[in-house]
């Protein structure tokens, strides 16, 4: 099993890695989920189960990377709980 | 100390913590990595409904198997809710939660992110200044010393 604290520093450096791709993520894959894993893109596609079906299939674990939705729609987001 | 970060998404400027949820009990390393919104206006933190369609997809975890909890209320109405035993890290801090979960709802995901609500931002001082891209969160040992005016 993973350290936690060795999880939660590889994960800051996939976060890491987006921020610092993210213009050219965007450009590459506008309006589809993406699946970033040790600082790779290691799947995106529009339909969230089916990247998580390409995760699955390429052996990406459970659980870690950072997977995030990138559009050039603009958003507001009101939330409570 | 706690280091976030702003993070454009959607075309917004968003803070952000990265953290990890740890969920004990299972036969196998059951742990999800997930970028959680600061949200000051959240009474708790939760999972949202991509997050917990990793859950189920992924870590084969069964929601329907889990207790109902309260149901949430945002401004665009009620949604149910799950809740689970777990262990939330956030840098060198880790505490132990029944976290709620919003069932995810038919047709495609919102791509809304899990919240970082009060229960976990009341244990520290909040620091966010967009210009400098700064989200802090300080322990009281480290905001005290600031003196900062009541």
């Amino acid at each position: 099993m993973e350290d936690v604290q060795a999880e939660l520093q590889r994960f800051k450096r996939d976060t890491a890695y987006y921020e610092a791709h993210y213009e050219e993520l965007l450009e590459q894959y506008s309006e589809q989920w993406v699946a970033i894993y040790n600082q790779q893109v290691v799947g995106a596609s529009p339909d969230f189960d089916q990247l998580l079906d390409d995760l699955e299939a390429r052996g990406v674990p459970p659980g870690k990377g950072l997977i995030e939705y990138l559009t050039r729609k603009e958003e507001i987001w009101i939330l409570s709980t | 100390m706690i280091r976030g970060y702003f993070s454009t998404t959607g075309g917004r400027n968003r803070p952000y913590v990265d953290g990890v949820f740890q969920f004990p009990g299972g036969v196998t390393d059951r742990s999800l990595e997930v970028r959680l919104l600061v949200d000051t206006g959240a009474d708790r933190t939760l999972i949202s409904p991509r997050d917990a369609g990793q859950m189920v997809r992924r870590l084969g975890i069964d929601l329907a198997a889990l207790p109902r909890g309260a149901p949430g209320a945002g401004v665009g109405g009620q949604a149910d809710t799950r809740t689970i035993e777990a262990v939330l890290t956030l840098g060198n801090f880790s505490v132990r939660l029944t976290l709620p979960i919003l069932e995810p709802p038919p047709g495609p995901l919102p791509p809304i992110p899990s919240l970082l609500g009060r229960d976990i931002i009341s244990h520290f001082a909040l620091f966010m200044e967009e210009r400098t891209n700064r989200v802090l969160l300080l322990e009281p040992h480290e905001a005290d010393p600031l003196n900062i005016p009541s």
